[in-house]
């Protein structure tokens, strides 16, 4: 009787392959018009047609200031949506108001030199207070300024002192341009240097969000496989010496697998495609199966807990509602830089931020996977599951 | 009454006594079950009709409880039982996404390889299940799916049948269409025992029983109608119509159908 059971729910998880097939090609169309719609909401208009920061500086023709400002304008985060404009004061305070600029970086007069001597003026910079993605950026450049500029400084004083020590002190004012100049052009050329050959390239994250985001939403067509049987189906099956309790078992393993077969597939196909997508290496080791499987694991526990809490169609509902909601508070769908970082804390804990974590490790070709966690909250799924079905079973008797 | 019965077959049934939690729903029934009878259990909703026949089909377990047939007892002899006894749930215990065929397959106690011939039996035949045997059950009406529901009953070629609510949920002619197929099942010499609050599915009865306070009570004849009515409810004291008195009253229920007359 076992093995009816199990040959028959394995052909009940292939009937839904075809619904599977056809939901996974759906869900990818949705997803990609969702995503679509949710870039244009999130990078506004004016956003997405580039922002603007003035940059209001006292010195005339100061080609350090240039050079600093070609610095932020050419990194990374700051090219993505920010242009510098160098204006006046007056002219960056109206564009500030109608909204023409998102902010405006007031450079006070002798800023360089004050760096030079150690007097450090502070640079203001003023927000328009209409654009968190903007305060983001503009963050981070401020940040990197400072540590640039310190480094800058520290360069400065230090050939300054070796001038004093070497009694050359009197060559000191003639040389400070060179100085500055060849100290600047080292600072600058050093990103070329330092490649950081791990580093994620940004879209990564968003190619794990969806590839998990379309595996959650494809999984709910086997939402038929995974249903609850009548009751009298249990009943029935009870005087042939099976307990609910072990078809329960059988569907879930058979389930896992059925699902694991299909990723395995999938990602060895995305694999061996030449994908244009830089920096995606997917590597398909034993480590990479074993997280599929636990993927699969994880994914056909969830269902069923939730089949256990709701009905049908509530199930497949809140299996979407929950899965968005975890990568969400792990950062997984918008930038981690714009949720609170309890919000953050307690979302990395969650199984499907777990999930997209380890993602990013098989898709940049990663050989550790963290399996433990996603095991534990697989079985814990799986146990529960297990549990409420036995609390309905004996409520309703 | 056919040839079984005139032989005293039957199955004592004893000490069934069942509560859900603090609802005394059986006491102690102490009953024998002639075989090739046709009986139904009536009722009020709530009585324990369900559960004494959930009972008698292993689908239920009841601590100390004890059915003998020929020297066996089914509540240990498990593969007797099912081979003897085979039940039908009121609703259909169908997989949905599978094939009648695969359904059928699943319930049969041999290989695949001998459905086919199962399929031939002259109960299962009766039942037409061949015109779509190879659809998904989900694709059937109510009426096709009881079908189904009840081959995968008979096709282990059960001497029992045990029905709860046959015809529960079915329209006029699905109802007619499977009373009339329990009548002829019944006619085969076979014991079909069932619940029912249709007054039509009592037209194939031969032998009626009535669950009442946790009491189980025979009746000597089928009753029909208002008097049927009035004993279920309590109108008329239940003792001055049925014959037998409750197990538990120290009485033994009369063993055999042809006792009680």
């Amino acid at each position: 009787m076992f093995l009816k059971l199990l040959r028959l729910e394995l052909k009940k998880s292939l009937c839904c392959i075809p619904v599977l097939l056809a939901g996974t090609l759906l869900f990818g169309v949705l997803f990609s018009l969702v995503g679509l719609g949710l870039s244009r909401v999130i990078y506004s208009s004016e956003a997405i047609a580039r922002a603007s920061v003035a940059v209001v500086s006292k010195d005339e023709d100061n080609r350090y200031i240039d050079m600093a400002i070609d610095y932020v304008g050419g990194m990374e985060s700051a090219a993505l949506a920010l242009d510098f404009e160098i204006m006046e004061e007056e002219e960056a305070m109206n564009a500030l108001s109608r909204g023409r600029v998102i902010a405006v970086m007031l450079l006070p007069e002798h800023v360089v030199e004050g760096i030079l001597y150690g007097e450090n003026y502070p640079v203001r910079i003023l927000f328009s207070n209409e654009s968190a993605l903007a305060s983001v950026f503009l963050t981070e450049l401020t940040r990197s300024s400072m540590i640039m500029l310190s480094a800058a400084q520290a360069s400065t004083y230090t050939a300054a002192e070796l001038y004093y020590n070497s009694d050359r002190a009197s060559e000191l004012n003639a040389a400070y341009n060179d100085i500055d100049l060849m100290n600047f052009s080292y600072v600058l050329s050093r990103e070329r240097l330092f490649v950081d050959e791990d580093a994620l390239p940004p879209f990564m994250s968003f190619v794990a969000t969806g590839i998990l985001l379309l595996l959650c939403f494809s999984h709910i067509c086997y939402a038929p496989a995974l249903r609850r049987e009548d009751t009298s189906f249990y009943q029935l099956l009870f005087t042939r010496q099976v307990t609910p309790e072990l078809y329960l078992c059988v569907k879930y393993l058979v389930n896992t697998l059925c699902c694991f077969v299909l990723l395995f597939a999938a990602f060895r196909i995305a694999g061996s495609l030449d994908l244009p997508l830089d920096g995606l290496k997917i590597h398909m080791g034993g480590g990479a199966a074993l997280l599929l499987l636990l993927c699969a694991a994880l994914l056909t526990s969830f269902a069923l807990l939730l089949e256990q809490i709701f009905s049908d169609a509530g199930a497949v509902m809140m299996e979407i509602i929950f899965s968005i909601a975890m990568l969400f508070a792990g950062g997984a769908i918008l930038p981690a830089a714009f949720l609170p970082s309890g919000l953050l804390k307690v979302g990395r804990f969650l199984p499907y931020s777990l999930l997209h974590g380890e993602f990013l490790k098989l898709l940049t070709g990663s050989y550790e996977f963290s399996v433990l966690p996603l095991a534990l909250y697989s079985l814990g799924f799986f146990a529960a599951a297990a549990l409420l079905f036995r609390l309905r079973k004996e409520a309703r008797a | 009454m056919d040839a079984s019965t005139v032989n005293n077959e039957k199955i004592s049934v004893r000490n069934v006594d069942f509560s859900y939690r603090k609802h005394h729903v059986l006491d102690h029934l102490e009953f024998d079950l002639p075989l090739g009878e046709s009986i139904a259990v009536l009722g009020a909703n709530g009585s324990g009709k369900s559960t004494l026949l959930s009972i008698l089909s292993g689908v239920r377990r009841c601590h100390g409880a004890s059915m003998e047939y020929r020297g066996h007892d089914l509540t240990r002899d498990k593969k007797l039982r099912n081979r003897l006894i085979a039940y039908v749930p009121q609703t259909d215990p169908l997989l949905p996404e599978l094939s009648v065929w695969d359904n059928l397959l699943l319930w049969f106690h041999g290989p695949a390889s001998g459905l086919k011939e199962a399929l031939t039996l002259p109960s299962v035949e009766m039942l037409r299940i061949d015109e779509f045997i190879k659809k998904p059950v989900r694709a059937l009406s109510g009426g096709m799916r009881k079908r189904v529901s009840l081959a995968t009953a008979l096709i282990n070629d059960p001497q029992i049948l045990i029905m709860d609510e046959p015809a529960a949920a079915l329209d006029l002619c699905y109802k007619a269409e499977i009373r009339e197929f329990l009548s002829r099942f019944h006619q085969s010499g076979k014991t079909l025992i069932l619940t029912t609050h249709d007054e039509e599915d009592l037209s194939i009865i031969t032998l009626l029983y009535l669950l009442k306070d946790g009491h189980l009570y025979r009746s000597p004849r089928v009753l029909r109608g208002d008097e049927l009515v009035s004993v279920i409810r309590g109108d008329i004291d239940i003792s001055r119509i049925m014959t037998g008195a409750p197990a538990n009253a120290g009485d033994a229920f009369p063993t055999g159908g042809s006792d009680v007359s």
